[in-house]
């Protein structure tokens, strides 16, 4: 909202002010941290991400391009390597810190994509109502009714393999289950009254839109994109690890288990130490998701 | 009821129709002339003008987007999707023999789903904020947080490599004896139903947990009826119920992850006849099996509702 508008409607009167919305999410914030696996989530994924974001800071090697044809498959605890190296002879905990970057920023991306784009679907299909709202529906539970990975696949087939493309089929896959849930939100909120009298005000459509009705849906839509971070990596990784997904040169969790693979019955750590990476990653994002539901929930929030 | 399923199979037409135009598009903007894969030859490998406009007319390329659409639609229907560039086989009847495979797969890995989490999601609702329900929440995380195909991995290098218990790759036949057929579904049908059975346990707890605190329950209770009749007579009919219509949307999941399972374990299904078509660009193949896996998720789903409608009195004793 510009200074312009403030002007010439007196805050408070309306009710975008009025209401302490700081209290609110004070409210949201004290009751997730009561909840301690919600809050150990939280730190894991906290210790996660600053290890990969700042992966120069705690390995020496590059990930893709120290090859050492005389140090390859060296067991974890190696000296010098942590984790041990690879068939190419690099530095496993290098791959590892570099592959959650990907990994992370993939989930992150088509979580944040498939939100944005449901959202407003969502919000233009609830609001609007009639045969918009008809149409849009029928689509989007067309899209909720396919076997996602398998459009995912087929979708990577016909794109190429990049990472752009995983990006761009997770999300086509992503947004109908935010599109619903948006939807039904703004349903519940446009018959309330303070969205009537904002209507009365003159407001235009779009400053209700994200003004009144939006801010009072964020949270089950919070809540989703969080499980839809974790969904996202854990789909990413599965076509990663089909050889569909990103260049094969590039650092990733989905890569390094399909290079893996090969060494299963000699150098199983290969395997064991990146699907462990994803599996920490995914399960915080889910305590933390979990933690977010109960937390927004009122009939739990004391 | 009649009229349910009827209405419900003339529902799947639309869906099946923008599935088979989305995957037809998709595979139509795909760069590469289909031409020179059904030859087998690189595009630089000279081909006669003649043998080109011959292939291309015996393709049906030579017609525009929606024509050849219309064809593929209309071939579908009669169960023809063409033939395939690599091994020149007709793709319907490539797909129906890996079908069975697929099929059991699922079955199993259903079966297994249904055989965990029943019980322990029941166990964590009835002995709600105790040691069992902390524990059987925590292990309901894991399992969804697990990529299911590094599960697969972990129980090869287990099972297989370490221990040597059971085998790794390939399907055993039923006639080669009931050992040999169990021993090979038992990683993959594990791998894939574990993963289910984790969401499943997490549903069927907080669906009971809601029926738990309704007053029937509790009149139920002061009646003097035994706990035990209480939670498998009263409770659970009603706790499933909502657990079955989301069943349905799970198969989906499972069938997807098929495709990674059968990948894995070198299982002959339909999934793993789509990851080796990408890899050898045979689009009509890749095209074929998308459909069916889709139509059979579809035809699941079907089912699945249909029980839904058998157990919920209001769609089952609906006239019209």
């Amino acid at each position: 909202m510009n200074n312009e508008q403030k002007k010439d409607l007196p805050a408070g009167v309306i009710g975008e002010e009025a209401l302490s919305a700081s209290s609110y999410w004070k409210d949201i914030a004290r009751s997730f941290c009561k909840n301690k696996i919600a809050v150990v989530g939280l730190v894991l994924l906290a210790v996660i991400v600053v290890l990969c974001a700042g992966a120069p800071l705690f390995t020496s090697y590059d990930p893709v391009l120290d090859m050492n044809p005389s140090e390859n498959l060296l067991p974890p605890g190696s000296e010098g390597h942590l984790l041990g190296t690879d068939d190419y002879g690099r530095d496993l905990w290098s791959r590892l810190l570099y592959g959650g970057r990907t990994s992370m920023l993939t989930g992150a991306i088509v979580a944040i994509v498939s939100a944005a784009a449901g959202v407003v679907i969502g919000c233009v299909s609830g609001y609007f109502g009639g045969l918009l709202d008809s149409l849009l529906m029928r689509f989007t539970d067309i899209m909720l009714s396919f076997p996602f990975l398998i459009i995912a696949i087929a979708i990577m087939a016909a794109l190429g393999a990049s990472q752009k493309n995983v990006v761009l089929a997770l999300a086509i896959i992503g947004w109908p289950g935010f599109a619903r849930l948006t939807r039904s939100q703004v349903l519940a909120l446009k018959e309330q009254e303070y969205v009537e009298s904002a209507r009365v005000a003159g407001f235009k459509n779009a400053r209700i839109i994200f003004n009144h009705i939006l801010p009072n849906a964020m949270g089950p839509i919070i809540v989703q994109l969080t499980l839809a971070v974790g969904n996202a990596i854990l789909s990413a990784a599965s076509l990663n690890f089909l050889g569909m997904g990103v260049d094969s040169t590039l650092p990733d969790w989905g890569v390094m288990l399909n290079q893996g693979r090969n060494y299963l019955q000699t150098h199983s750590y290969l395997t064991t130490v990146p699907g462990i990476a994803i599996s920490l990653t995914v399960l915080a994002m889910n305590w933390v998701g979990d933690g977010l539901r109960d937390a927004f929930d009122p009939r739990l929030r004391k | 009821m009649r009229i349910y399923i009827i209405r419900r199979l003339l529902q799947m037409i639309p869906t099946l129709l923008i599935i088979s135009f989305m995957i037809f598009g998709l595979l139509y903007l795909t760069p590469g002339d289909p031409v020179f894969l059904m030859l087998g030859a690189g595009e630089s490998q000279s081909i006669s003008p003649e043998t080109y406009e011959m292939v291309r007319k015996d393709l049906g390329l030579d017609q525009p987007f929606f024509v050849r659409y219309l064809n593929f639609v209309k071939g579908a229907v009669t169960g023809d999707l063409g033939e395939s560039y690599v091994t020149r086989q007709d793709v319907f009847s490539e797909i129906m023999a890996r079908m069975p495979a697929t099929l059991q797969l699922t079955f199993c890995a259903m079966l297994i789903s249904v055989l965990v989490s029943i019980p322990l999601g029941i166990l964590a609702a009835v002995k709600h904020n105790s040691i069992w329900d902390n524990i059987s929440t925590f292990l309901a995380t894991i399992g969804v947080s697990l990529p299911k195909f590094w599960f697969a991995l972990v129980l090869i290098i287990v099972f297989s490599l370490k221990l040597g218990w059971l085998p790794s790759k390939g399907i055993g036949y039923l006639e080669e004896g009931l050992g040999t057929y169990l021993s090979h579904m038992a990683l993959p049908a594990i791998s894939l139903g574990l993963g289910l059975a984790a969401t499943q346990t997490r549903m069927i707890r907080s669906s009971m947990l809601d029926v738990l605190g309704q007053d029937y329950i509790r009149f139920a209770r002061s009646k003097g009826l035994k706990e035990k009749i209480v939670i498998l007579g009263h409770a659970m009919k009603n706790a499933l119920i909502p657990v079955v219509t989301v069943f349905g949307s799970e198969v989906g999941g499972l069938l997807g992850g098929a495709v990674v399972t059968e990948t894995i374990f070198a299982w002959p299904g339909v999934g793993r006849l789509i990851v080796n078509s990408i890899g050898k660009r045979d689009y009509p193949m890749i095209q074929g099996a998308t459909l069916m896996l889709c139509t059979l998720f579809l035809l699941i789903n079907l089912l699945v509702d249909i029980c839904y409608a058998g157990l919920n009195p209001k769609i089952r004793l609906e006239k019209k």
